[in-house]
């Protein structure tokens, strides 16, 4: 169904507005007339060219209006992970599908004015104009919810988005058009902190990502009994890594949905969502599945370890557990991932 | 002071300790907050000890050390429970023990390792390992070789094994002599833990003739695997005391599958061997083994052996079936046949559908010769199951073809067959549904008059009696008639009967306030550490009746699958529910259905399924006609394994550490523990999420509020009280664990199907004190553990009309046990529980209600001709309302001992429904107890025809 929806959804039309057919608006939008230039092929979207050529007017109308605009970087987070397991056409089609379930959030009333485009690689871009910073950011965790919830590709797709407010650049020194271009560099570059910040999140300030390249690895703990794990805590702590601890596995699983962690330490009898069933969850996403799951509980029968191995789960200690041996692992793994 | 001015003194002191305990009451939180900051305090001192690894003392400041002197114990315990997740590396254990002994903590331990006091020994020995010195090691070897109670040897050779203390396996061994197997089974674990050292000390452990010590050799078999073991064990089989011979073939099975000589065993002189050699064979899935098996069909003693094992042979390849079938059609001899078709009815979901395929013929033979082997019932399961067409009309010509000459057949489908199905098959489905069989109580009617006479007559004829003979003892305000004398006299004995009733209540929570904070002093140096290890803790089967729970019951399984506990299984029991509780749980956790063989210890309904998953090996859910909760529990104990059982009700919702917080008190017990419960809360006003509390507070509606009250009265007083006098005759039937032996040979929980004949109501209370009773007559010693902190929590009735029918539950139960086991009252042969426990349920539970009753009327009467006097009510008001308030209150403080349920508000709430609750709710809690007493006596009569409403919630507090 998906796949013929997007190709239903984006007739070849020769207007790069039509994708739902509310193009002809009697007002008229800002940008109309740049109609004649190119169309992705894959995705059937108006691609980064033509988007390009028309920026720098629409930016500088903004700029004379003194009206806010956004400018959106949206990646396909699991794209080389697709790529890897379901070959070059899975990672097309589930293109597609990113850009069917984003053209379809335009498509409702009261976006008609939005803009859609691909830009090289697994990035679309979204622009808004006449919005303030606090709309963009709704519209960024809108288009991230989405994304996340829909069903359009087998696997879960995620999404890291990158947003620039235009107003951010209305003061500064330049022509429009390099100015216009700051702002595009301004939405890819904080595209680039959001994955690094982990993926499958949204970045919409330089300042806050130059912190967030420098912070360190981040390892969830579940252990609904925190402070009998203090020392472990601290331990990770000095070994330059940031500890957050959650009490139960509906806390973890919230966390994880959230920010998903570089690598999580789980008691396996956790409370309200076992170790297990949490481990089994993440399995069914590829983004968590690749984070890191080592097993801790004060039990572990050979029930157990046969279930722990059948969940594709990292390592499993029985409590008291070293301190040396899992700070020790732990630093490893997180060293590699992070590299 | 005059005698006149008694009962104004007595009401103000009563006035003022209400008022000084319930500001206790509100004020703890403050004292319980200082105690947890000094804890953290002494935490994070302790973790700052072991980080500096470089200069252990110069991390911690001078305050800190000051505050770790004065707290020692504390922080001991913060110790014990920091190395208790996390393990540190020997540098830090240096520093630590470094430390420690620089505060000549050995020392002090090693003194309180000569306590009188049973705990503080215990205690001490838990925490020596902190402080392993040379000294301490020397000393715990000593104290293990003179300790007398076993439950301190345990904690003793636990120390000694966790510091790796290679000496003391010759003691520890030694311990062993003469204790019972739990004792042993926990040392067996702890011995084996010491892999190397032990097996160093085989040439000379090998030659003991001692039982106890054969016996840990063949556990430690299990574990080490070595050559100079397996010929021991090898050996041992052919040992002629039956306990050991079969325990080291079991062993051998397990360990060295492959290196058997099953031939041999399968001619062994010993049923069990043979039987042990048959199963074994099952999963080495070679045609050689089924070969074998085949041999051995005329085998009789171990049939069951046999069935097992070649199923297990078939499921493992469907090539072995042919071998199987051929010789079935060909075998001749009765039995060998009948051991075939069991064999092949396990298997009927298979063969229906190669009804379809080349072999149909052979197949098709098959299924009708299982069928006159009288095992349609199982393809009759298969088709009511089957959502295939084709199978369908395959399996229908099947049964045409057989029913025509076989009306035991036709009458058999008929009853089975779902209707679609019956249709089919060309048979007229019977009329209505047979009714349900009525519940089988037999009350003893006479003693019901006993009763009824003592309660209703006996006490207001003696008032009239007194009136008459001695007018000048009637406490009345100015002279008076009879009538008045009377309603004085009444009224005295009635302000006496509820002070005596509070008094004892009273008295109860002295002895729970002792026994709480036992409990709780004995959780404290408990650590999960020790308690996972393998047999420390005994292993339990959690069995969960549900009838018609489809709504919940995923989530309750879930949540019950979640528990902190080392050992145990799940057994759902499906008492033939109507609805999809069954189907919801088989979709969920993708159930199969399995061939588990069933011991017939009770006797029950049909079991008709057994469901399992190899992804959930703790999950057992067994389908059964219904028949009630009681049936249930038995059919669950039929398929348990593990050594207790705990029975459950399906809504109720068990707190994650209920199991550990009540088998935790096991080790503390030198008796064996037949029986423990724990309490019930209220779950109404909680919220619930993924099964599990996320806040606890007191339910909405007054008439639940009243309830929890009662509730904690009962449970916390109450019942910690009765356990450490060791009279506990109650344990809930929504959570109550029970040693599984001791229930099977008790006859189960009382049914109609199993050995008495009869139902009853009160099959929680009834099971207890049957229990008890023939341990007594047999004079084996036991106890009745009861943990103040293992909770459960359930859904309490919040309507009248429900509650109304609850009360009447319990009393009908609570007459029926008064009646089956009135030979108990008052008997000293049964001890304290006949003596103080039955006599106390027949005058205030049973006899109790009528005098209440009574006593309102008189009271109102009283007023209404105002003859009752200022002093009289005073000691009316004290006994009744200000001691039923004190002993609310100083309940509440017991429940809250360790642990804050409910927020202030709540709290405040709580001691005004407590004051609220003597101005109505007791009067109608005892008018529907008389309400009970006579509808129970209405329905021996027969009149009252009883409805049938599947399992009700089971839990009952004492109440008052």
């Amino acid at each position: 169904v998906g796949k013929r929806a997007v190709a239903g959804a984006l007739p070849a039309a020769d207007n790069w507005r039509d994708m739902s057919g509310q193009w002809d608006t009697p007002q008229g939008p800002p940008m109309d007339g740049l109609n004649r230039l190119g169309r992705d092929p894959l995705t059937g979207l108006q691609n980064e060219h033509l988007f390009r050529a028309q920026f720098p007017e629409e930016f500088a109308l903004a700029r004379t209006r003194e009206t806010n605009g956004a400018l959106l970087a949206v990646k396909l987070d699991n794209i080389l992970e697709i790529n890897r397991t379901h070959g070059r056409t899975g990672g097309d089609e589930a293109l597609r599908a990113l850009a069917y379930v984003i053209a379809n959030y335009r498509g409702a009333e009261g976006r008609e004015s939005h803009v859609v485009f691909k830009v090289g690689g697994p990035i679309l871009g979204y622009y808004i104009p006449q919005c303030t910073d606090v709309q963009a950011r709704q519209v960024a965790e809108d288009l991230h919810r989405l994304v996340i919830d829909s069903e359009q590709y087998i696997e879960r797709l995620t999404v890291s988005i990158g947003v620039a407010n235009l107003y951010e650049f209305f003061l500064e020194e330049g022509t429009r058009e390099e100015l216009a271009l700051r702002v595009l560099q301004a939405a890819f570059y904080r595209l680039s902190l959001a994955e690094q910040q982990g993926t499958n999140t949204i970045c919409d300030s330089s300042a806050v990502g130059a912190e967030t390249t420098a912070t360190r690895p981040r390892v969830l703990l579940v252990e609904p009994e925190a402070q009998s794990m203090l020392l472990l805590v601290r331990a990770l702590e000095a070994a330059d890594l940031t500890v957050d601890v959650r009490e139960d596995g509906e806390g973890a699983m919230a966390y994880i949905q959230a920010t998903p962690p570089a690598l999580i330490i789980c008691e396996a009898l956790a409370p309200r969502i076992s170790g297990f069933t949490i481990r089994e969850r993440l399995r069914t996403n590829a983004l968590w599945n690749a984070i890191p799951f080592i097993l801790v509980s004060h039990k572990k029968s050979e029930d157990l370890i046969r279930k722990a191995v059948e969940n594709d789960i990292r390592h499993f200690f029985q409590k008291p557990i070293s301190l040396l041996e899992v700070v020790g692992l732990v630093t490893n793994i997180t060293r590699k991932t992070s590299r | 002071v005059s005698r006149l001015q008694a009962p104004q003194i007595i009401f103000l002191t009563a006035v003022a300790l209400d008022l000084a305990v319930s500001i206790w009451f509100v004020a703890r939180q403050l004292v319980r907050r200082r105690r947890e900051t000094r804890r953290r305090r002494l935490r994070d001192a302790a973790t700052r000890l072991v980080e500096e690894t470089t200069a252990p003392v110069t991390g911690l400041s001078r305050a800190d050390i000051r505050r770790v002197r004065r707290h020692l114990p504390m922080f001991l315990q913060e110790c014990a429970r920091m190395t208790d997740a996390v393990g540190l590396s020997d540098a830090q254990k240096q520093a630590l023990q470094g430390f420690l002994a620089g505060l000549r903590t050995d020392v002090r331990l090693i003194r309180s390792l000569h306590s009188t006091d049973r705990l503080a020994r215990a205690r001490a020995a838990a925490l020596l390992p902190l402080v392993p010195t040379r000294a301490a090691r020397v000393a715990l070897i000593d104290a293990l070789e003179r300790e007398r109670s076993r439950s301190v040897k345990l904690f003793m050779a636990a120390a000694l094994a966790e510091v790796g203390e290679a000496f003391a396996i010759p003691t520890m061994i030694d311990s062993l002599a003469g204790e019972p197997l739990r004792y042993q089974r926990g040392l067996w674990g702890l011995l084996s833990g010491f892999g190397e050292d032990l097996a160093a000390l085989l040439p000379m452990l090998t030659t003991r003739r001692e039982k106890e010590i054969q016996l840990m050799l063949i556990h430690f078999g299990a574990h080490y695997l070595s050559p100079e073991l397996y010929r021991y064990l090898a050996s041992r089989v052919d040992d002629p005391d039956q306990d050991i011979s079969h325990e080291a073939f079991r062993v051998l099975c397990g360990a060295y599958p492959s290196f058997l000589n099953h031939a041999r065993y399968l001619r062994h002189d010993d049923f069990f061997i043979r039987s042990l050699a048959a199963e074994a064979l099952g999963n080495i899935p070679t045609t050689r083994s089924l070969s074998l098996l085949l041999e051995h069909l005329d085998d009789m003693l171990i049939r069951r052996s046999l069935v097992l094992g070649i199923m297990h042979i078939l499921r493992a390849g469907s090539q072995h079936f042919r071998p199987v079938m051929m010789r079935f059609l060909n075998e001749q001899r009765e039995r060998p046949r009948a051991v075939l078709s069991e064999v092949l009815a396990g298997y009927v979901d298979y063969l229906m559908e190669k009804l379809g395929s080349d072999d149909a013929q052979i197949v098709g033979q098959v299924l009708s010769e299982i069928v006159r082997q009288g095992r349609a019932q199982e393809i009759i399961n298969f088709l009511n199951r089957n959502t295939d067409a084709g199978i369908q009309r395959r399996g229908v010509a099947l049964l045409q073809n057989l029913m025509e000459d076989d009306p035991p057949l036709r009458q058999q489908l008929t009853r089975y067959l779902s209707p679609a199905i019956l249709a089919a098959v060309g048979l007229e489905p019977l009329g209505a549904p047979a009714a349900p069989p009525r519940r089988a109580e037999h009350p003893n009617l006479p003693l019901l008059y006993a009763f009824l006479g003592l309660g209703a007559a006996f006490i207001p004829a003696a008032c009239l009696v007194l009136a008459v003979v001695a007018p000048q003892l009637a406490p009345i305000v100015a002279g008076g008639g009879l009538l008045r004398r009377f309603l004085g006299n009444f009224n005295a004995v009635f302000t006496i009967y509820a002070g005596l009733l509070n008094g004892i209540y009273l008295l109860l929570l002295g002895f729970s306030i002792a026994g709480v904070h036992r409990q709780a002093s004995q959780g404290d140096f408990l650590r999960l550490g020790f308690l996972f290890q393998e047999n420390v803790l005994p292993s339990i089967s959690l069995i969960c009746p549900a009838f018609n729970e489809e709504a919940s019951i995923v989530e309750s399984v879930s949540s019950l699958l979640n528990l902190r506990y080392p050992d145990y299984e799940v057994i759902v029991v499906n008492d033939g529910s109507k609805d999809h509780t069954l189907e919801r749980l088989v979709r969920y956790f993708g159930l199969e259905r399995t061939d588990l063989f069933v011991h017939r210890y009770l006797n029950t309904q049909e079991i008709r399924g057994i469901y399992a998953n190899r992804r959930y090996p703790e999950l057992l859910v067994v389908d059964k006609a219904n028949g009630g909760k009681a049936d249930s529990l038995n059919a669950g104990i039929n398929v348990a394994r593990k050594e207790y059982f705990a029975g459950m009700d399906a809504d109720s919702m068990l707190e994650r550490d209920a199991l550990l917080n009540l088998t935790g008190l096991f080790l503390f017990s030198d008796e064996e523990v037949v029986a423990a419960g724990g309490n019930i809360l209220p779950v109404n006003g909680c919220t619930v999420s993924h099964g599990s509390l996320v806040s606890t507070r007191i339910p909405r509606r007054p008439l639940a509020r009243f309830q929890t009250i009662e509730y904690i009265r009962a449970f916390m007083a109450g019942r910690v009280g009765w356990a450490t006098i060791k009279t506990l005759l109650i344990i809930s039937g929504a959570f109550g664990v029970f040693h599984r032996r001791r229930v099977v040979n008790a006859h189960g929980y009382m049914t109609r199907s199993e050995h008495y004949m009869k139902d009853t109501v009160g099959e929680d209370m009834e099971l207890v004190v049957r229990l008890t009773r023939g341990l007594q007559e047999e004079h084996i010693p036991y106890s009745v553990q009861y943990a103040y902190n293992a909770n459960c929590w359930t859904e309490i009735p919040e309507r009248f009309s429900m509650l109304n029918r609850q009360r009447d539950r319990w009393q009908r139960g609570l007459l029926d046990i008064m009646t089956f086991h009135a030979r108990m009252i008052m008997n000293p042969r049964y001890g304290r529980t006949g003596f103080i426990g039955f006599t106390y349920f027949l005058l205030f539970e049973v006899l109790g209600p009528w005098f209440e009753a009574e006593g309102y009327v008189t009271l109102a009467v009283s007023f209404a001709l105002g003859s009752i006097g200022v002093p009289l009510f005073l000691l009316l008001f004290t006994a009744t309302v200000l001691m039923g308030m004190l002993t609310s209150t100083v309940s509440m403080i017991i429940a809250e001992h360790r642990r804050e349920y409910f927020p202030l508000r709540d709290k405040l709430l709580l001691l005004l429904y407590a004051f609220l609750e003597n101005f109505g709710f007791r009067q109608l809690m005892s008018l529907l107890r008389v309400r009970g007493f006579l509808r129970t006596m209405a329905r021996v009569g027969g009149w009252g025809a009883m409805e049938r409403r599947g399992l009700g919630s089971g839990q009952k507090p004492s109440s008052k």
